[in-house]
């Protein structure tokens, strides 16, 4: 075998494996409302009510101005959506499949290169993937799941400006992405008062308990603080789980609210869902944490809201 | 005779590589030991009551009858992995094999002691010496751990797609079991090493049962006395060392039915014939002494244990769903670790440190890598020997394996002065729940009724050194019945947004 033949078997058997160099992601960092030149007149935040989490989003979507403002053409996204628990679609503890799976298809079609999903699953990753039929959705939309299971796929990043949380062990897909799109399930949680856009980036970290041991409200704030932010937070609140959450013992706990809330702010979009969830912003102690290091704004009144009933 | 030998070593060969990667990756080949595990003559005996069980051992027991111990060299997991350490150390090893003694006396005396001691409630003995737990020590405590780790690290390297290296599964370690492994595969090699297959002979108690079956087989392996020219060479070849060509004898109550013997023949003088006599094998069969030896082993057996260890119950544990009492389970286990290899979630580990002699390799469940997943009921759907009994998934998911106990003092929400709540985040049946505390706080509140014991709670509890939540095992595992649930006050979608 000679040294050509010897490339090209290495990089064909690293093709089969999916073997993939390490990225430099590029992130651009875009609010919703507008700026400079691409001009303003968007809202900062779109609710949208009364359709499928299908057509909410595409609601949602073309009242921001279209995905294309987020995604550009080559680019690498990231989709997190809750794949939290191994339930089935309709328990509301995991993100909507057919959303999940709509949204990868329109990252596609606005250029991406790749879409990522993944979660740090708190049951059997694999049953989490499998029964949430998420896994199912990612592969027909064409887009791919990711590990993340175990230590060796997370990396640590400083994090200066937190209080709590001074560095973190994240996803590298996190690092590698162009664009990160999360994507939650709005949840009664027991423990944080609500899941939604700031909770649901738990589950890009490796280790949980730490959050859990030293100020989980605190902690949950500080990672808001991290340089490469999510691009956008869209909020499925079609099903929502007002008790017993975030993991729910039976369907009671589910109310059919058919709301889709799309922002880049993920202090407003929270603050929003608290709302929705009927319970007070105030008491939420992770959202004025997040607003007091200055990664958004948790007074309504000063935003602008877009809401489309359908 | 060359087709018959290779049909053997088509079928050995094929179930020891489906033996072999179950035990490795469970996840991918776990499917082959549902197909091979209901002909191990181990489940026939232990799970009689199973009308395809009782089927399988007559099978197996008249296929012995009518051809003698085929069993051993195409069915049983550790006869193939001796024959594939016979055929690695042959490199190395220039001695043939040799003729040995029947050791009829010894091998009665064994397996009437383990088996005593089994019927006794100690089923330690027979445990460690019965070829599919052996077999199985060995790899869930050498092999699987090897191979895992090995996969576990490599895989973040090279992707994070999922892929089916990164899909491996780390169980939990245990150094006691893993030394045990390591010293059962140590033995084994030494005696296939000098020997050959002396262990089917001498300690195995499946092969004690063939033996004196195939001592009255149908059709048996004889040499012709006038074809035979005494070159010895079958003697050489035969690895149970159970023909002596001085006597032009071949002993087929221990022969495994390798037919190496015959294959080594240049003169065709070994043949699969009708058996004309018993007269030519009362030189090997088991006389007056081997009966005497059975008869006080089995004494001994029954007895011993019932003194020696009267008083010594195992410390309570929480068991594997399905278990039912820990009497049940300790008397029944075999130790066989396919429920350790198949567990997803990697909660079933064998004992770190054995309390007691009848607890010494049973797996516990440890919640340390992982909660029992409500949704699983695995490892009560393989258990070869019932020792966990089938639990259909519906039930499983209220089935009892242990009860909760919440230590306020340890607990951050009373420490810390912080909310936390990952406890009553996975219980899967709010038997723990978050109520309001003072300072808008919410504290955890336990309801040991609707408790399951899956320990998601003690797992995810960030509480170090001791967790502020722990479950405890229960005498016996029941079932709970879940409140029916109240609606909500007003699940109607709203006309307006809430802001």
């Amino acid at each position: 075998m000679d040294r050509r033949q010897f490339i090209a078997l290495a990089s064909s058997l690293a093709a089969a494996y999916n073997f993939k160099l390490p990225y430099r992601a590029v992130a651009e960092e875009v609010k919703l409302s507008g700026s400079g030149a691409a001009g303003t007149g968007f809202p900062d935040l779109v609710a949208v009510m009364g359709g499928t989490p299908v057509e909410m989003l595409d609601r949602a979507l073309a009242a921001a101005g279209g995905l294309e403002r987020f995604v550009k053409t080559g680019q690498k996204v990231l989709v997190k959506p809750n794949i939290g628990w191994d339930k089935t679609p309709e328990e509301g503890a995991n993100t909507t499949p057919a959303l999940v799976k709509h949204l990868i298809e329109l990252c596609f079609k606005a250029g991406a290169k790749e879409v990522n999903v993944f979660d740090n699953t708190c049951n059997n990753w694999q049953a989490c993937y499998s029964n949430s039929q998420i896994e199912k959705a990612v592969k027909d939309a064409g887009g791919t799941m990711l590990m993340a299971h175990e230590e060796g796929y997370y990396t640590e990043l400083a994090l200066p400006r937190g209080v709590a949380l001074k560095k973190v062990m994240i996803h590298k897909a996190w690092l590698e992405s162009d664009v990160i799109i999360n994507l939650p399930i709005l949840k009664h949680h027991g423990g944080a008062r609500m899941t939604a856009a700031m909770k649901n980036l738990m589950g890009v970290v490796w280790d949980r308990r730490f959050y859990h041991r030293t100020d989980l409200h605190q902690c949950i704030a500080d990672f808001t603080t991290i340089e490469k932010k999510p691009t956008l937070n869209i909020i499925d609140a079609y099903n929502v789980m007002m008790r017993n959450g975030p993991r729910g013992t039976s369907i009671a706990d589910i109310a059919t609210k058919k709301m889709l809330l799309l922002s880049t702010d993920m202090v407003a979009i929270d603050t929003a869902a608290a709302r929705i969830l009927e319970a007070k912003p105030e008491e939420i102690a992770y959202i004025a944490k997040a607003a007091a290091h200055n990664s958004g704004i948790a007074d309504l009144e000063k935003l602008k809201i877009e809401r489309i009933t359908i | 005779m060359r087709t018959i030998k290779n049909i053997r070593l088509l079928a050995g060969l094929a179930a020891l590589t489906a033996f072999v990667l179950a035990w490795l990756r469970f996840d991918t080949f776990g499917k082959a030991v549902s197909v091979l595990a209901p002909w191990q003559l181990v489940h026939g005996v232990f799970a009689l009551s199973l009308i395809s069980a009782a089927g399988a051992l007559i099978a197996i027991l008249l296929t012995t009858l009518l051809f003698g111990r085929v069993y051993c060299s195409t069915l049983c997991p550790l006869g193939l992995l001796q024959d594939l350490i016979a055929r690695l150390t042959r490199r190395f090893n220039k001695k043939p094999y040799h003729t040995l003694s029947p050791y009829s006396s010894l091998h009665a005396l064994i397996f009437a002691l383990a088996v005593g001691s089994a019927v006794a409630g100690f089923i330690f003995p027979l445990a460690i010496i019965e070829p599919f737990s052996t077999f199985g020590q060995i790899f869930a405590g050498v092999f699987q751990p090897l191979t895992a780790r090995i996969f576990r690290s490599t895989a973040p390297i090279l992707s994070s797609n999922i892929n089916w290296l990164g899909q491996a599964s780390v169980k939990p370690f245990s150094l006691f079991n893993s030394l045990v492994a390591l010293f059962l595969l140590t033995g084994l090699t030494i005696a296939v090493y000098k020997a050959g297959r002396i262990y089917c002979n001498t300690i195995c108690p499946v092969g004690a049962i063939l033996r004196f079956i195939a001592k009255f087989s149908l059709f048996r392996l004889s040499i012709n006395q006038e074809a035979c020219t005494n070159c010895k060479l079958c003697e050489k070849a035969c690895k149970a060392g159970c023909i002596d060509v001085a006597q032009k004898a071949l002993d087929f109550s221990r022969c495994i039915s390798c037919y190496n013997c015959a294959s080594s023949c240049n003169f065709s003088a070994i043949r699969f014939e009708r058996a004309r006599t018993n007269a030519d094998q009362s030189a090997f069969s088991f006389g007056r002494r081997a009966a005497l030896a059975a008869l006080a082993g089995a004494a001994g057996g029954y007895l011993l244990p019932k003194t020696l260890l009267a008083g010594t119950e195992p410390t309570a544990q929480i068991l594997p769903p399905g278990a039912m009492t820990a009497e049940h389970f300790y008397e029944t286990c075999i130790s066989c670790h396919l429920c350790v290899i198949a567990c997803p979630s990697s909660v079933i580990q064998p004992h770190a440190a054995p309390a007691s002699p009848k607890s010494l390799l049973k797996p516990a469940l440890n919640f340390e890598l992982g909660m029992c997943e409500q949704n699983c009921n695995l490892c009560s759907q393989i258990c070869p020997v019932n020792a966990i009994q089938p639990v259909a998934a519906a039930e499983k998911k209220f089935m009892k394996i242990g009860e909760v106990e919440y230590k306020k003092h340890l607990c951050v929400v009373e420490t810390e002065g912080n909310d936390c709540g990952a406890c009553a985040e996975h219980c899967p049946t709010q038997a723990v729940r978050m109520v309001p505390y003072h300072n808008n706080l919410m504290i955890p509140e336990t309801n040991p009724d609707i408790c399951i014991g899956c320990g998601s709670c003690e797992h995810i509890c960030p509480v170090r050194p001791d967790r502020a939540i722990i479950v405890h095992p229960v005498v016996r595992q029941t079932f709970i019945t879940m409140p029916k649930p109240e609606a909500l006050p007003d699940s109607g979608q709203p006309d307006d947004f809430p802001f």
